[in-house]
């Protein structure tokens, strides 16, 4: 109903995957684990409430939005060999040229990632994972997870997680001192962290005050993801899962009741 | 045999501009009412009183929001007491147009443009809306359009986020659901939940 919330929450991207047959409009989330999944929801937010979300705050105050702007870029950047691979892999060759295009000039001219000047220069942006890439495979995207500090996720997305990491060759990068590979990966780990948490202050506040942000949240992924994996394009009968109105026309029946005799 | 064929080809003709006409008139119905709503939240020689009470006036002709405020709790509809059920008509009511209203908001003054509609039966259609944003980002609305006694109204609206059609009306509907089967359809849980986001709402509209 709410439309802000509704189209903030749909702009939730934390992390990644949904279905490729499950509908939006109609969908009931297949959630066995829901119990389960509920408890690492309660234990993410109040990790998050106690730890990550003042971190994302503090962040706010104490940088510049230009700041947090090359930030982004630059961790969107560190992405893009993962996305190249899964644009191969869908057999995407326009995205993979333009994935590659982004990468040597945001490297290059964008000051290794700070500044964005492919967007500027027109050339498209393109974000898939390894997730997507099953679905566009066919794969189901199986029960959905809610995965401790991570978020929302399902069996497909959280197995295409561990996939990207190993297409990752920042992973394997090797500096001079041992201490440095460690150091490098956990600090790309917390800075993205703390930028992804920074930049969906205004969407969580929007999710906790939902009737049921755990439900929310579900469906929104899950529809999300579906979205993600046509590359952004609307499902080619988008009204098919729609429920029927006789509920309504039930209610409007109802609804004249206090008119009719009573019995 | 002729006469039979001569009539079911004038029936045929008959129904299919019936169809076409259909759609043409849902199309209109939507675009002289979503333009009227929204007009109405810019007119600067109103009062904020008088605009939301000139906007609620449009969205109770635009929507059916009873139909609505029963069609988010699905069977509990028939579980709560009547007394149950007014209150919480009344509090969706308050909270469904201080949420059209706060965010229609942003679009106001701005024209609905028709894009096309689909019907899914003579008497449900879904209708294509474009509007302009003040930030140049143009936002696809689509009006799920009931016809009923000669009637129209709007009974959900989605908004096109990236492909991902949301349909608010359905996902409110998933979120009251859940709220009242964890709460072994308590009626009062609900409606305190909705008073308090109307409240939320209000207090932050200004």
């Amino acid at each position: 109903m709410k439309f802000a919330a509704s189209a903030a929450l749909a702009a939730i991207s934390l992390t990644a995957c949904a279905t490729t047959e499950q509908s939006a409009a109609s969908t009931e989330v297949y959630d066995p684990f829901e119990g389960w999944n509920r408890g690492v929801y309660q234990f993410n937010e109040v990790v998050d409430k106690a730890a990550i979300e003042p971190a994302a705050r503090a962040y706010r105050v104490a940088t510049p939005g230009l700041f947090r702007e090359g930030v982004r870029n630059v961790l969107t950047n560190l992405r893009q060999p993962v996305v190249f691979a899964n644009t191969i892999l869908q057999g995407n060759p326009d995205a993979s040229g333009e994935t590659f295009g982004r990468f040597l000039i945001n490297t290059t001219v964008g000051v290794v990632g700070i500044f964005d000047v492919a967007s500027t220069l027109g050339v498209s942006k393109h974000d898939e994972d390894f997730g997507q890439t099953l679905g566009v495979w066919g794969v189901d995207e199986g029960p959905f997870l809610m995965l401790p500090l991570m978020g929302p996720s399902n069996l497909r997305d959280a197995f295409g997680r561990g996939v990207d990491n190993a297409f990752d060759p920042l992973n394997y990068a090797e500096f001079d001192e041992p201490i440095t590979d460690d150091e490098f990966r956990v600090t790309r780990a917390v800075v993205g962290a703390i930028s992804t948490r920074e930049r969906l202050i205004e969407t969580i506040e929007t999710l906790r005050d939902q009737p049921e942000p755990y439900i929310a949240l579900r469906r929104t992924y899950t529809s999300q993801r579906e979205a993600a994996i046509r590359n952004g394009e609307i499902e080619d009968d988008p009204y098919k899962d729609l429920p029927d109105f006789d509920d309504f026309d039930a209610f409007e029946e109802e609804e004249s009741g206090p008119d009719q005799p009573q019995e | 045999m002729k006469m039979r064929t001569l009539l079911i080809s004038a029936l045929a003709a008959a129904v299919v501009p019936a169809s076409a006409y259909a759609d043409e008139r849902t199309e209109s119905f939507v675009k002289q009412n979503a333009n009227e709503v929204l007009n109405s939240l810019n007119n600067p020689d109103l009062s904020s009183a008088e605009r939301t009470s000139l906007f609620s006036g449009y969205m109770e002709q635009f929507a059916n929001i009873n139909a609505v405020s029963k069609f988010v709790i699905g069977k509990y509809a028939n579980r709560f007491s009547p007394e149950e059920l007014k209150r919480y008509q009344d509090a969706f009511r308050t909270y469904a147009l201080a949420v059209y209203q706060s965010e229609l908001d942003a679009y106001r003054g701005n024209e609905v443009v028709v894009e096309g509609s689909t019907d899914r039966s003579p008497s449900d259609s879904i209708v294509d809306t474009k509007i302009a944003r003040t930030d140049g980002r143009d936002m696809n609305v689509r009006w799920r359009v009931l016809h009923r006694n000669g009637e129209y109204q709007v009974v959900d609206v989605a908004l096109d986020i990236e492909g991902n059609l949301i349909w608010l009306a359905i996902e409110q509907r998933a979120q009251f659901l859940a709220l009242l089967d964890r709460t072994n359809g308590s009626a009062d849980a609900l409606i305190d939940k909705i008073n308090s986001m109307t409240r939320k709402l209000k207090s932050e509209r200004r």
